[in-house]
């Protein structure tokens, strides 16, 4: 899937005439949608098929409601963001939905320009996260490639020693050090001491 | 007089005890506390709804903007897909149409309205009930059977309510019966006096029955198992009995189908003397 390929909007409402009046609209600025008549069927039948997001009604009777789905789905790594729509909100609902992450909370009927713009946001969130997952999937392969000695350096290197502490504690010379030091660099395509350290940080090394 | 006044004041007191209580009785003429509670008492109704009103209607409000903002973008297109937007126009005229009933549903919840409580026989009123509701029970083919005895069931009611309260139960009971073969599509309504000196009116169905844990959650509003009802009749259905200082259930039956028990206080418990024409107000 391209990442300019348009982003799909899973709607997710027991109301069925909501749900087609929300899909046109989304249609006609040009997303894609799917719909879904409640959390079972969306949890049925959702894959993750490109970059969207999840407009999920509160209150759908005969089943899970909006925000225990959504509390379900932040337990996922692959969790779409989730705007809520509501008939009736209140705060203490709201509050608790941002708590979790939600990207909005709007109530029903719902402005055009606040519907789409929220649902903009949520589609710009899951970008980044894909993204990143991305750049994070890349980094370990880099970091996977390195020798155990290279890897033992770059530890170290990001530990804040010097070429010659490395090379008297490894047994080994300050030169065979800075060859080791220059593969690392070379493996993590990256040419300063400093981009190791934000490497190291990304991978969660300390 | 006396009597009926004295009843009033009861069922007044037993449905507002809060409000009612510490009223000099003779503050209202006869039939005022009867409105002025009717009506809070259905306002009080309708304030318990305030969550479940404003979420059946934005639902349908919210899918007219979401249509209108959608044709308007459709519209501006070079080339509108027409069709689309008349489809459009079709789905919003339905939701307005949804919309303005619950409107409705809730306007006779929160109307004032003028109600009679004259004594009544409950055997006339189901005749007239069976009137109405037979022809349609035979084009769905139902067949209602009747059990009223042969005794007079008076009640002191007001015929327009609990004939709307009695024809909800047997509307439900015919679409409990929907898919149900013909040969086993049956309503029996039945009528009698209870040892309580109340009149039980109770409606079955030969259908499936509600699973137990929605039994008491049936009179609940906006609660519905239905895919097009609004779950409002039963609450009405409540609201008018509980009017009549009387209750109404709902069971399965033993032998298969939903059990619907109304009682209602017969207009002379124990059979006492009955006033004339001029006590009746």
């Amino acid at each position: 899937m391209s990442k300019d390929a348009p982003a799909i909007v899973h709607i997710i409402d027991d109301d069925e005439s909501l749900r087609t009046a929300l899909g046109r609209l989304l249609g006609a600025v040009g997303l894609r949608t799917r719909t879904y008549s409640g959390a079972g069927d969306f949890l049925l039948n959702w894959h993750d098929d490109g970059a969207g997001c999840i407009l999920l009604d509160v209150e759908m009777p005969g089943g899970p409601s909006g925000p225990e789905l959504h509390q379900a789905l932040t337990q996922r790594s692959d969790a779409l963001p989730v705007v809520f729509l509501t008939g009736h909100g209140n705060i203490d609902m709201g509050v608790h939905a941002m708590k979790f992450g939600a990207v909005d909370f709007l109530t029903k009927p719902v402005q055009r320009d606040a519907l789409l713009g929220a649902v903009e946001e949520a589609i710009a969130r899951d970008r980044a996260r894909r993204d990143a997952q991305v750049k994070d999937r890349d980094l370990q392969a880099d970091y996977d490639s390195l020798s155990p000695r290279e890897c033992e350096v770059f530890k170290q290197i990001i530990a804040g020693r010097l070429n010659k502490q490395i090379a008297y504690d490894l047994g080994t010379s300050e030169r065979t050090i800075k060859a080791h030091r220059a593969h690392v660099m070379e493996k993590f395509h990256v040419h300063r001491f400093v981009d190791l350290i934000k490497i190291a940080n990304r991978l969660h090394l300390e | 007089m006396v009597t009926l006044e004295e009843d009033e004041r009861q069922a007044a007191s037993a449905r507002n005890q809060d409000t009612m209580r510490g009223l000099p009785p003779d503050i209202e003429d006869a039939r005022g506390p009867h409105l002025a509670l009717m009506h809070t008492h259905r306002l009080a109704v309708v304030g318990k709804l305030s969550a479940s009103i404003a979420h059946e209607i934005n639902q349908p409000l919210g899918a007219i903007m979401s249509n209108a903002d959608a044709a308007k973008l459709l519209l501006a297109q070079s080339d509108p897909n027409l069709d689309e937007v008349r489809l459009i126009l079709k789905d919003i005229i339905t939701d307005c149409v949804r919309a303005s009933e619950v409107v409705r549903q809730v306007r006779t919840l929160a109307n004032k309205r003028q109600p009679e409580l004259p004594e009544i026989d409950l055997q006339d009123l189901l005749r007239g009930i069976l009137h109405l509701a037979s022809p349609i029970a035979a084009r769905r083919g139902v067949t209602i059977l009747t059990d009223f005895g042969s005794q007079e069931l008076r009640v002191y009611g007001d015929a327009v309510l609990l004939r709307q309260a009695i024809l909800n139960l047997l509307l439900n009971a015919m679409d409990e019966l929907d898919g149900v073969p013909q040969e086993a599509a049956i309503i029996e309504l039945g009528a009698n006096l209870s040892r309580a000196g109340e009149v039980e009116i109770t409606v079955r169905d030969h259908g499936n029955g509600f699973p137990e844990p929605q039994l008491p959650q049936l009179f609940e509003a906006f609660f519905t198992t239905k895919s097009q009802g609004l779950g409002l009749g039963l609450t009405i259905v409540r609201s008018i009995v509980e009017y009549h200082n009387g209750r109404v259930t709902a069971e399965n039956h033993p032998a298969g189908g939903a059990l619907f028990r109304m009682s209602i206080p017969t207009a002379f418990p124990g059979g006492t003397s009955k006033p004339s024409e001029d006590q009746m107000i």
